[in-house]
């Protein structure tokens, strides 16, 4: 960290502790994209949960910072964030080859 | 009385009584079926009737959330029969909400928290949901699971993902005009129950819109929890959905030993870790938007959620 990074402090900038939603990714990125520093740290202190579709969402803004020449980093991530940041990334790295199971041993009724 | 949060009194000349029971039942089946019943009650009265309700004797939240949100879409007044039921009392969110303390003098349960999301813009839509997410997370692990053991071996981890999954489901897909949220902890039975319902697309009418070519609610839910069938694109491409089957796979292991259901239009499916899974058609009823119900059990060790989502 240095004096020219830009910290954003996630929690206050949400008044949340959660980030659920896909458009809190893009608030973000709005935000960033309109920042004049390259350097960028969102901190995540007190933010207790963050969702899959949250980080898919940051992630696909990955491409259009660096060629925007920013930098974005993460900090002060816990622990459960982490292994669901992860997660995301091992998904975008690899072909999409979750598998679903066929529930024809599902019985059927009407009410 | 009544639970609306923007009711006007009007004098209606016609008024109808009609008996809602909701009764002790231990099998969900069972509720479902009478939760259809008195949604068909209900679906039949004109809007601003009065009704009766007869006996509450369980406040599960999949056999109240849904009543009390059609009650509350329809400005139905009521009135109790039996003098010692409580009423079923709605939070509206964020008005009602700000004052956490007034919230944590309930043990075991968080009230039917109601969020209005017509006429607001999608980034004032994202603020709320994050932090209706964030205070229902603190309240269930702060006052509502009154088994701190429950907690630490559940994870509140477990928690913020399965409501995360299904929040996201509704802001992603949905476009509802309202969401109900619900949860009580069964100090008795070691378990606790999640009930979130929105009065959106459906899922049969989210797959729709983005041009899924789908028959009936019936085939858009096989075809979701089967394929993986979403209404999601990228890049041009239709890419599958995991967040039903991540939150169905972190309920109804054999850790966990939950119980999933979700509700849409005229077709349910409920997983049960003890019972298996159910297809249910639903005949003469249909919900215009998602139910999810979730009920979570104590495990015996911790339990780790990346073991089973993907």
């Amino acid at each position: 960290m240095t004096m020219s990074d830009k910290i954003i402090n996630i929690s206050n900038l949400f008044s949340s502790y959660s980030l659920v939603t896909r458009q809190a990714a893009r608030d973000i990125c709005e935000l960033i994209s309109q920042m004049p520093e390259n350097s960028i740290i969102l901190d995540m202190e007190r933010i207790a949960y963050a969702s899959r579709s949250f980080f898919d969402e940051l992630n696909s803004y990955e491409n259009t910072f660096i060629l925007s020449g920013k930098n974005v980093e993460l900090i002060n991530v816990n622990h459960n964030i982490a292994s669901l940041l992860q997660m995301v990334k091992e998904k975008v790295n690899t072909t999409h080859n979750v598998s679903f199971e066929s529930m024809a041993k599902a019985s059927t009724i009407s009410l | 009385m009544n639970l609306s949060c923007h009711h006007n009194y009007r004098f209606f000349p016609i008024i109808i009584i009609i008996m809602i029971s909701i009764q002790s039942q231990q099998d969900t089946i069972l509720r479902i079926k009478e939760l259809l019943k008195n949604l068909r009650y209900l679906d039949s009265l004109p809007v601003k009737s009065s009704i009766e309700i007869n006996k509450i004797e369980s406040y599960d939240p999949i056999s109240i959330v849904p009543v009390v949100s059609v009650i509350n879409q329809k400005e139905l007044t009521y009135t109790y029969q039996d003098k010692n039921a409580s009423p079923l009392k709605v939070k509206c969110f964020p008005e009602e909400i700000n004052d956490l303390n007034s919230l944590r003098l309930l043990k075991t349960q968080i009230p039917i928290i109601h969020l209005h999301l017509a006429s607001i813009n999608n980034k004032e839509i994202s603020q709320r949901i994050n932090i209706l997410h964030s205070i229902f997370l603190d309240l269930l692990k702060n006052n509502v699971i009154t088994d701190k053991h429950f907690l630490k071996l559940v994870t509140d981890n477990t928690f913020g993902f399965i409501l995360g999954e299904m929040i996201d489901n509704i802001e992603e897909h949905a476009k509802a005009r309202n969401i109900y949220l619900h949860a009580q902890y069964q100090v008795q039975n070691n378990s606790c129950e999640v009930c979130l319902l929105d009065d959106g697309n459906g899922l049969l009418g989210s797959l729709r819109s983005a041009g899924r070519e789908i028959q009936d609610s019936q085939e858009a839910l096989r075809k979701i929890l089967e394929t993986g069938l979403s209404a999601k694109t990228e890049s041009g491409k239709i890419i599958r959905g995991t967040g039903i089957k991540n939150t169905r796979l972190a309920i109804t292991n054999q850790e966990i030993n939950g119980e999933f259901l979700v509700l849409s239009g005229d077709a349910a499916f409920l997983h049960s870790a003890r019972k298996g899974a159910t297809f249910i058609n639903i005949k003469n009823y249909f919900w215009q938007g998602t139910i999810v119900m979730m009920i979570l059990n104590k495990p015996k060790s911790e339990f780790n959620l990346y073991d089973y989502v993907r």
